[in-house]
C-alpha cells in the first residue's frame, strides 16, 4: 500500500501492475497494492473492480498482466498458498441440507486436517463468531446473519494469517453486527491481514482506518483516512463549534491564516472553514479561554470516512 | 498498516499439514448431503430391492435344481444334470442382473450425483472449494469418487456377493464352471458402472439444477435402452446399440465366449439378447464414457481458471 512496509515485516498481499480486462472493459487498470498486517477497508462503488480485486486475491482469475502474489506465492498458480488465506465470499454459498458444524468441518477437512481436529476447529470457530448455540442448525433454516457467521467462520477455521471478508457484515443485526466489527478488529490486532470489502462507510471506519479505494477499476487512494482526508487540501474542512458566544470567538478565529470562513448558523452554533484541521484544533481552545467561552461541543462533519468517500468517489476530482 | 504497530507481526505460512487425500472429505460431504434426502433411500430401497429379489430368484433356482426333484421321490437326475442346470440358471439370473441393476441404478445416482457439478456450479460452492489448497484433479477425483461410489455399491459388490451366494449354495461339482462366470460378469458390472459415473457426471455438467439433470438423465436412459430393445426386433439391428445395458450385456458375452471353457458354455440355457459386433458396441461404450468425462472436464477446467 502507500510506503513501505515495516521493517521486517513481509506484506500479505502484493498487487503489482495488474490489469484484468472482461472483453473490452478494463476491470481493473494498472494495480499497485501492498497489504501488511491489520485491516484494511476496501471502499468503491458497484463495478468498480473491488470483487475482481478479491477474485484475483483468491486465485479465481488470472491478471491480464502484472502479478498477484499471496504470502510470496502465486494465488492462481499455487493452491498451496490457500492454507494460509481464508475467503468470506458476498453470496450464500452453502449447501442447505447441511448443518453449520458439518459445513465449517468439511471445507476445514480440506486443508489437511483429520476429521476430529477439523471438527473443533469448527466449533471454535463458530463460537468465535457467535454461533455456538446454533452450529447444529441446518444453513437452510438459518437467518441471513447466522449464515454471514456461519460464512465467516469457515473462513477463519484454519487460523489463515490472510483473510479475505466480501460484505461480511450484510443482513447481520446491530448486536451481530458489533460481535463482528470486534472480531475483525481482533484478527487484524492478532498480525494477520485482513482485507474487508464493504459498502457501509461506518462499519468499515469501526474497523480500520486504512482504505483502498477503487473507482473505475483504478486506485482512487489508499492509506490512512485522516492523511488521505489532509492530502484534500483543495477540499477546506468544516468544523463545527457550539458555544455561548459565536460571533465573538468567530471574530477571533477568522484571522487566523488557514481558517477561509467563519459562519454563525444560530445563536450558539459556528461553522468555520479551514485548510489546517490540526492547527484550529490547537487554536480553538487557546481563543476560546481568551474570552471567557466555554466550548459546549465540537467536530468536524467532513473529516471522516464518508466524506473522504463522497469527495474521492463521488465526486472525484481532488488529488490521490 | 503503517502507522499502527502489532503484537504479533506478519504470521509465516504454516507449515505444510500431513498431506491427507483431499477428494474424500469432498466425496463424503457429497455423499451425505446426498443421504439426507428422502428420494435418495428410496433409491437405495430400489437397489436393494432388486439385489434381494434376485438373491432369492438364486436361491429358489438353485436349491430347486439340486433338492425338488430328488424330494419327488422318483429317480434322481444324473449329477451332471444338476449341475448343468444350476450354471445355466445362475448365468441367467446373474446377466439379468446386470441390466436390472443398471437401470436402478441410473434411478440412484440420479438422485446422488446429478447435482454434483450443476449445484455446485448454481450455488457458487465451486468458489469455496477452490479457496482451499484444492486442485482441479482434487476437485475431479472427488467428485467421480461420490459417484462411483454408488454402482460400486449397488452393481458391483452384489454382482460379486450374488456369485458367491449362488456358489456357496451350489453343488460341488459346478463352482469350478461358475468361476468363468464371474470374471465377465465382473467385468461388465465394471464396465456398467463406469459408463454410469460419466454419463451422470457429463450431464450434470452440463446442467445448472440437479432435479433436471437427474430427470432428464434417467428418462434419456429408459428411452435409449427401450428402443435399443424393441426396435432391432422390427429390423433395425443398428439401434441396439443405442441401448447401454445392451452393449454392456454384448461386451459380456463376448468375455463369456473368449474366457470360458466349451463345457459352461454348452451348458448356458439361454443368452441375453445381444449386438452382433462387440466391436461397435465396445465403442459405444467407449464413447460414451469418454463423452461424458470429456463434458466434466471441459466444464471444471472452464469454471475454475487455475
Amino acid at each position: 500500500m502507500s510506503g513501505e512496509p515495516q521493517p521486517g515485516i513481509e506484506p500479505g498481499i502484493e498487487v503489482a501492475g495488474v490489469t484484468k480486462l472482461y472483453g473490452t472493459v478494463r476491470a481493473l487498470d494498472e494495480i499497485d497494492l501492498r497489504l501488511g498486517p491489520g485491516v484494511t477497508g476496501l471502499l468503491g462503488p458497484n463495478g468498480s473492480g473491488k470483487s475482481t480485486l478479491l477474485k484475483l486475491v483468491s486465485g479465481q482469475l488470472r491478471p491480464d498482466t502484472g502479478t498477484v502474489r499471496v504470502g510470496g506465492l502465486d494465488p492462481f498458480a499455487q493452491p498451496e498458498v490457500f492454507r494460509s488465506l481464508g475467503l468470506c465470499p458476498e453470496q450464500d454459498k452453502f449447501y442447505e441440507e447441511q448443518t453449520g458444524e458439518s459445513f465449517v468441518t468439511a471445507l476445514t477437512r480440506l486443508h489437511g486436517y483429520g476429521a476430529r481436529e477439523a471438527r473443533e476447529r469448527a466449533r471454535a470457530a463458530l463460537t468465535r463468531v457467535g454461533m455456538a448455540e446454533h452450529m447444529g442448525k441446518r444453513i437452510q433454516a438459518m437467518s441471513r446473519g447466522m449464515r454471514q457467521r456461519t460464512k465467516i467462520a469457515q473462513a477463519i477455521a484454519h487460523d489463515p494469517p490472510i483473510v479475505l471478508l466480501d460484505e461480511p457484515l450484510t443482513g447481520t443485526d446491530p448486536i451481530g453486527r458489533a460481535d463482528l466489527i470486534a472480531l475483525v478488529r481482533e484478527l487484524g490486532q492478532q498480525g494477520r491481514c485482513v482485507v474487508v470489502s464493504s459498502h457501509v462507510l461506518h462499519e468499515v471506519e469501526a474497523m480500520t482506518h486504512q482504505v483502498v479505494m477503487v473507482r473505475y477499476g483504478r486506485l482512487r487512494a489508499t492509506g490512512d483516512i485522516a492523511r488521505l482526508r489532509a492530502l484534500l487540501d483543495d477540499r477546506p474542512y468544516r468544523f463545527r463549534v457550539e458555544v455561548a458566544r459565536p460571533r465573538a470567538l468567530a471574530a477571533a478565529l477568522v484571522v487566523l491564516p488557514h481558517v477561509r470562513a467563519a459562519e454563525v448558523v444560530d445563536a450558539t452554533t459556528l461553522e468555520l472553514t479551514t485548510t489546517d484541521l490540526a492547527a484550529l484544533c490547537r487554536a480553538l481552545p487557546r481563543e476560546a479561554a481568551a474570552l471567557g467561552l466555554v466550548i459546549d461541543r465540537l467536530g468536524s462533519p467532513d473529516a471522516d470516512l464518508e466524506s473522504l468517500y463522497r469527495y474521492l468517489i463521488e465526486r472525484p476530482g481532488g488529488p490521490t | 498498516m503503517k502507522d499502527q504497530v502489532y503484537g504479533v507481526g506478519y504470521r509465516r505460512l504454516p507449515e505444510g499439514r500431513s498431506a491427507r487425500w483431499a477428494p474424500w472429505p469432498i466425496a463424503r460431504t457429497a455423499l451425505t448431503l446426498a443421504w439426507r434426502k428422502r428420494s435418495t433411500k428410496l433409491g437405495v430401497g430400489l437397489c436393494g430391492l432388486s439385489v434381494f429379489g434376485h438373491g432369492m430368484a438364486l436361491a429358489a433356482q438353485v436349491l430347486a435344481e439340486r433338492f425338488i426333484d430328488t424330494g419327488m421321490g422318483g429317480a434322481s437326475r444324473a449329477a451332471e444334470t444338476v449341475v448343468h442346470g444350476v450354471i445355466g440358471d445362475v448365468h441367467t439370473t446373474l446377466a439379468n442382473f446386470i441390466g436390472v441393476q443398471m437401470i436402478a441404478t441410473a434411478f440412484l445416482l440420479a438422485m446422488v450425483a446429478a447435482g454434483l457439478i450443476a449445484e455446485d456450479r448454481r450455488t457458487g460452492a465451486m468458489e469455496l472449494y477452490f479457496s482451499r489448497p484444492l486442485t482441479r484433479r482434487d476437485y475431479l477425483l472427488g467428485k467421480l469418487l461420490a459417484a462411483g461410489l454408488v454402482p460400486a455399491a449397488t452393481l458391483v459388490l452384489p454382482f460379486v456377493g450374488l456369485w458367491l451366494f449362488a456358489a456357496g449354495m451350489a453343488p460341488p461339482g459346478a463352482v469350478g464352471p461358475m468361476l468363468g462366470l464371474l470374471l465377465p460378469g465382473l467385468l461388465g458390472a465394471t464396465i456398467a458402472a463406469v459408463l454410469l459415473t460419466a454419463t451422470i457426471l457429463g450431464c450434470s455438467a452440463l446442467g445448472e439444477r440437479g432435479r433436471t439433470v437427474g430427470v432428464i438423465y434417467v428418462v434419456g436412459l429408459l428411452v435409449l435402452t427401450s428402443l435399443g430393445g424393441e426396435l432391432p426386433a422390427s429390423g433395425h439391428r443398428w439401434a441396439g446399440y443405442l441401448s447401454p445395458p445392451r452393449n454392456v450385456q454384448t461386451i459380456v458375452d463376448a468375455a463369456l465366449d473368449a474366457g470360458s471353457s466349451g463345457l459352461l458354455l454348452q451348458v448356458l440355457s439361454s443368452r441375453p439378447e445381444a449386438n452382433p459386433s462387440v466391436l461397435l458396441a465396445t465403442l459405444c461404450v467407449l464413447g460414451l464414457s469418454a463423452l461424458g468425462l470429456g463434458l466434466l472436464l471441459w466444464r471444471v477446467r472452464k469454471e475454475v481458471a487455475g
